[in-house]
């Protein structure tokens, strides 16, 4: 299972989201491989979820990737409610 | 008068032998009769000009030379006459001769100096006088006067002085000066030849071209002092009436060479550049002046100082150097202009050792109260330049390094101090703050820095002050970094002993040999980029009173990321340009850096203008929408200069953010200490 986090410059709240991601998947008692990147470098890699700020996700769609759509990105139970339904 | 090149070798076919007929020269040129014509006139003219009979024809000779011309005398004058004058040499001719002529000039004098056409020659005169202008001569004409320029008589004298240089060194100096000085060439000589009785006097030897120069500027001044332009007396040259240079002077001007009269003011003119030219040797009794001697002797030791090198012969070096100086200290003093030809290739091919050399004569610079113009400084780099060759030391193999510390001097200094102490074999440049080391103009290859800096170099971040742990750890990165290996903290041999001590040592080679492999396997693991978590700044260093802001609100989000990030701005770690690549990175992007209600990361990337990693955090009493839904009171501006090395601080804030009643905290805080308070709580410990 890799998640791949995704930002404007892959540089700032990437990095955060993905500690958060990191957070939630611990609490709960999951293991995933958890790495963060830009949005023009997100588009050629593979990951089972993408996950980032709702306002730049959109621009991932493609009906192919499994995205999921923060509004909070320091929410915790936002990330893991989200996460959850499509972790195995 | 000038011959045009066609003339010119009709003169010379004419000179080699006479020429039957007209077709027969038609035949030899492969020219038209309508053109042999024109420059049969033309050669005839220049004959006439230098004192020849013209082009004789006799029907059982044809045409011929009645005059022997010597050979090479016609060569001579031929290269001349045929060369064409480039408008940079009319200038200086055109110049000189309304500087110094003492008979009315009109338009046609210069036409028939350079050789060209009416129209050439007033473009010329155009541009002169807007050149004239720019330094406050005016050129004038009139009727009666001719061409005239007025204005200083002071700054006249320094143009004749620049264009006696520029005309006297260029290639093209011969055809020049027979313009300017034809019939004069006797008296010049004279003068010439009492300079160098003067030299003999003072056992002192100009330079060639210098003592070339001094004889045409006398010359030329007793030309203006003919023609009454005569300089204004200053105070400041009257000591120079007790010099032996003075009389000797005096003397000069009382023999025939001479045949103006000149007032105390134009001798002490004269006895002043006669000090401040450069010569080869010098026995002068001004020579015994201790103080100069001292003050190059310190500035040769401030190189040493500053190069970490050795000059051999020190003495000697400073023998070079006095002589050298002694002129130019009067040159500069006085005003006098002096250009060094080789300044431009000085400061493109050795800018290191020209950067170093103007370093070391600061000393000097504060003893005499004025600074040294480039020229001169170039001078000493020679000379320096020179001394390193001899001795076999080169300075370009060294590697170069900059030291940046954003903080106040003192601890800059001390930081170079310990650096150079450290690292004897780099060349250190300069301290520098992060704003003036993205405009360094020098080349370097390392970067010591009390910051984490965005740069091409090798980076070495450090501590201002260093211990004795922080160097030995220091030293062994940079000894990996320039030369791939590393000197174990602890000798190989000093271990062995204190092994032996304790145990029993069975095969003493094989376990030296194992200890040397290990530390040195150890020490090249710590690659100088890998920087440890423990270095890497935490937060608390990032934000602080400097950083933080409290403020009522501001009125668009793009105010508030420029407001926010200004005291970034003004600490010079970003550039103007971060700010707006913040904004534009929103406006593509969206407002993803509001990572929580309230809460706002802009940022950019590092190559959009960071120098180097810092953060700035701005609170806003009433919040600004960066979006319809999404209102922000906390901004926190994040400037990477690289990908890791803000890690450990967006960790920590990663943590403080993650806990709500923090961000409450920090929007009910009234001032910076409470602000404060809360991030040095998460400053501490990495726990996720």
């Amino acid at each position: 299972m890799k998640i791949m986090v995704v930002c404007g410059n892959g540089l700032g709240s990437s990095f955060i989201m993905e500690l958060n991601v990191k957070k939630a998947l611990k609490e709960l008692g999951k293991t995933a491989e958890v790495d963060h990147t830009d949005l023009t470098s997100a588009k050629s890699v593979q990951a089972d979820i993408f996950i980032g700020a709702a306002d730049i996700m959109s621009q991932m769609e493609d009906g192919k990737r499994t995205i999921v759509n923060l509004e909070n990105m320091m929410s915790i139970p936002e990330i893991k409610s989200k996460l959850e339904p499509h972790l195995a | 008068m000038f011959l045009d090149e066609r003339s010119a070798s009709l003169l010379k076919l004419l000179q080699h032998s006479s020429i039957p007929s007209m077709s027969e020269i038609e035949d030899q040129t492969g020219l038209t009769r309508r053109q042999i014509q024109y420059s049969l006139g033309k050669v005839n003219d220049w004959l006439e000009f230098n004192s020849y009979d013209p082009v004789q024809y006799k029907r059982e000779l044809g045409y011929f030379l009645s005059d022997k011309i010597a050979e090479d005398e016609i060569s001579v004058k031929l290269t001349k006459r045929s060369y064409v004058f480039s408008e940079k040499d009319r200038e200086q001719v055109i110049y000189l001769m309304i500087l110094l002529s003492q008979e009315p000039l009109s338009v046609f004098h210069f036409q028939s100096a350079t050789g060209v056409s009416r129209n050439t020659v007033l473009n010329d005169l155009q541009r002169l006088k807007e050149t004239a202008k720019e330094i406050g001569l005016t050129i004038h004409y009139s009727k009666q006067a001719g061409y005239i320029i007025t204005g200083n008589s002071r700054i006249k004298r320094f143009v004749i002085e620049q264009l006696l240089y520029e005309v006297l060194n260029s290639s093209n100096s011969q055809m020049i000066t027979q313009c300017i000085w034809s019939g004069f060439e006797e008296r010049i000589a004279a003068v010439h030849e009492k300079l160098e009785n003067i030299e003999k006097q003072l056992d002192i030897t100009f330079t060639d071209e210098r003592l070339h120069e001094l004889a045409y500027l006398f010359f030329s001044t007793d030309q203006l002092i003919g023609k009454g332009e005569e300089l204004d007396q200053d105070p400041s040259w009257l000591p120079f009436t007790e010099t032996k240079e003075y009389l000797l002077i005096d003397e000069m001007i009382d023999t025939t060479a001479f045949q103006s009269q000149w007032s105390l003011t134009e001798k002490l003119y004269a006895t002043l550049h006669l000090v401040s030219m450069n010569r080869t040797k010098d026995r002068s009794p001004l020579r015994d002046d201790r103080v100069f001697h001292e003050l190059l002797q310190q500035v040769t030791e401030e190189f040493e100082r500053l190069t970490f090198v050795h000059l051999q012969d020190k003495e000697q070096l400073c023998e070079q150097l006095y002589l050298h100086f002694k002129p130019a200290f009067y040159r500069i003093k006085y005003g006098f202009p002096h250009v060094n030809p080789m300044m431009e290739r000085v400061s493109k091919i050795y800018p290191e050792l020209q950067h170093l050399t103007r370093k070391s004569l600061r000393i000097l610079e504060k003893e005499l109260g004025f600074q040294l113009p480039e020229d001169e400084v170039a001078y000493f780099t020679i000379y320096f330049g020179g001394w390193l060759q001899r001795q076999g030391t080169r300075l370009d193999d060294r590697k170069k390094a900059i030291v940046v510390c954003p903080h106040g001097i003192g601890v800059s200094n001390i930081l170079n101090y310990t650096l150079r102490e450290l690292f004897p074999t780099i060349l250190f440049l300069d301290v520098l703050s992060v704003r003036d080391t993205a405009e360094y103009p020098l080349d370097y290859d390392l970067v010591f820095s009390s910051v984490f800096m965005r740069t091409e170099a090798t980076l070495f971040v450090v501590p201002p002050i260093l211990e004795e742990r922080d160097k030995q750890k220091l030293n062994r990165q940079v000894m990996q970094e320039l030369y791939g290996y590393t000197v174990p903290d602890s000798d190989v041999a000093g271990l062995m002993k204190l092994i032996s001590k304790y145990a029993t040592i069975h095969d003493p080679i094989q376990l030296e040999k194992e200890l040397q492999a290990t530390l040195y396997t150890q020490a090249a693991g710590t690659n100088t980029h890998a920087v440890k978590e423990a270095e890497k700044p935490v937060l608390g260093e990032l934000l602080t009173t400097q950083t933080l802001q409290l403020k009522q609100h501001a009125a668009t989000w793009q105010e508030a990321i420029q407001l926010a990030a200004s005291p970034l701005v003004e600490l010079g770690t970003v550039e103007e340009r971060y700010v707006t690549a913040m904004v534009e990175s929103i406006e593509k992007n969206g407002p993803y850096v509001v990572i929580t209600p309230l809460v706002a990361i802009p940022h950019a990337r590092p190559e959009e203008g960071v120098r180097s990693l810092s953060m700035s955090l701005l609170k806003l009493e009433q919040a600004v929408d960066f979006a319809p839904d999404k209102p922000v009171q906390l901004i926190i501006v994040l400037a990477a200069a690289d990908s890791d090395s803000h890690l450990r601080a967006l960790i920590q804030l990663t943590n403080l953010l993650n806990e709500p009643a923090n961000i409450q905290r920090m929007l009910e805080a009234t001032d910076k200490e409470q602000l404060l308070e809360i991030i040095h709580n998460y400053s501490k410990e990495e726990t996720e």
